[in-house]
């Protein structure tokens, strides 16, 4: 058994125990954030969104969320299997759905209170990755950004 | 419309009714990629495996030598070489299959051990010519690589490495973790491969021996001074390229019993064998 080999394993167990220890806690945080925070609309739409009569725009801004996070050994070697064959990355599935969340619940936190989010769109990109000797681990970065609208006189409501 | 705020979420089960994630279970999908793409490496490299096996015939002694001209050739000056040279011609003579004109040299290492190189080369270490004892025993290990040389395993055996090569640079391109779990894989079939090679020569070699000595004796004593010098920690067989000794000897002492061979009396070596320094 050489060395190299061991170390293989070894980082396989670190990434598998690790990785998925902390996917599942950023799951239920997510879920607990998400329903604390699901009185605050966000919806993609940017135009049709008509006042009540009598109402008022009372300000907006540009709200945003991000995110980065980063894979880990085991996900990207079976990602790295997975290029050979094709098919569903079932690994960088639950990691972008990860970013993806969370960067909207950020952006939910810095909008604040406002009545409604318009217009919230979500990005992904990786960051590092892989450099000339393939041995970089990639990270994802998913970023929301909308709309933040607060309304006079009204409670929210959507025409 | 009314918004009305409600959770999509099952606090229970933080994936459950996420259709953005695959249901499957990563250590599946793991273990049905691995063993599905190692059996298809597998079944690759014995098809390419099995075109060098129909290439090799086909190489002509010529282009042979052109590819052994551009090998390294490691030989120190020796003064036991000029009779290791009339003794291979001898045995040529006496071969089952004519491995034509052989060049030998001797390599410095101290490692007691013989090699077959493309172009009808062969390579005898001075760690094994200082070890043997009797000029039978000497010939066993020459006429066991005459038998590669004759088969033409030293291509084959080039063949297989530039094929297991190809394989590997294949996919070290893709990704080296992957990368390096195949070619670990592959190591193995490789040496299965040498060992049936191995057990071909042995019986070529026991073949030429009784024909030039006219009895097989010595042709398993140096495996038996080699079986009994490292009875310690001994390899297990299946990470062995040559046959365990153990089985080695049988094998032999076998055929030996069978043919009829006979364990006559031994040819003694040159006076003055050992190289003074090494005294």
């Amino acid at each position: 058994m050489n060395l190299d080999f061991i170390i293989f394993i070894s980082l396989m167990v670190l990434g598998y125990t690790a990785g998925s220890l902390a996917e599942r806690g950023h799951f239920k945080s997510l879920i607990r954030r998400e329903d604390a925070t699901m009185k605050q609309p966000v919806v993609t739409f940017e135009d049709g969104y008509e006042l009540p009569a009598g109402a008022k725009f009372r300000k907006s801004t540009l709200v945003s969320g991000s995110v980065v996070i980063s894979i880990d050994y085991f996900k990207r070697f079976l990602a790295s299997l997975r290029f050979l064959v094709g098919g569903r990355v079932g690994a960088y599935e639950s990691l972008l759905d990860r970013a993806r969340r969370e960067a909207i619940l950020r952006m939910k936190y810095q909008a604040g209170g406002a009545d409604i989010i318009l217009g919230m769109r979500v990005e992904t990109s990786t960051i590092g990755g892989r450099r000339k000797n393939n041995k970089g681990l990639g990270s994802v970065e998913a970023v929301a950004y909308g709309t933040a609208v607060w309304v006079d006189e009204i409670s929210p409501q959507i025409t | 419309m009314k918004f009305r705020p409600k959770s999509l979420n099952d606090t229970r089960d933080p994936l459950k009714g996420n259709v953005n994630i695959s249901p499957e279970h990563p250590l599946k999908e793991l273990l049905l990629l691995t063993s599905g793409i190692a059996a298809t490496i597998f079944i690759i490299y014995l098809l390419l495996g099995v075109a060098v096996d129909l290439v090799v015939p086909h190489i002509s002694k010529e282009l042979e030598q052109s590819i052994a001209a551009r090998m390294e050739f490691p030989v120190v000056e020796d003064k036991r070489t000029p009779y290791l040279e009339e003794l291979t011609d001898e045995l040529r003579r006496s071969a089952p299959l004519d491995p034509g004109p052989i060049v030998v040299g001797v390599y410095p290492s101290a490692m007691a051990n013989a090699f077959a190189l493309p172009g009808g080369r062969m390579l005898i270490t001075e760690g094994f010519l200082d070890e043997v004892e009797s000029e039978n025993e000497l010939a066993m290990v020459i006429s066991h690589e005459l038998g590669h040389i004759a088969h033409r395993d030293p291509l084959r055996v080039m063949g297989r490495s530039l094929v297991l090569a190809f394989i590997s640079s294949l996919f070290v391109n893709t990704d080296d973790s992957a990368g390096a779990f195949i070619n670990s894989s592959m190591t193995l079939t490789q040496l299965g491969y040498s060992r049936n090679i191995e057990e071909r020569c042995d019986h070529f070699a026991l073949e030429t021996i009784s024909r030039h000595y006219g009895h097989g004796g010595g042709a398993v004593d140096f495996f038996k001074r080699m079986k009994d010098s490292h009875t310690g920690g001994s390899v297990p067989q299946f990470l062995s390229t040559h046959p365990g000794d153990e089985r080695r000897i049988s094998y032999l002492e076998r055929q030996i019993d069978e043919e009829r061979l006979g364990w006559g009396e031994l040819t003694p070596l040159p006076e003055g064998w050992v190289n003074q320094d090494d005294e």
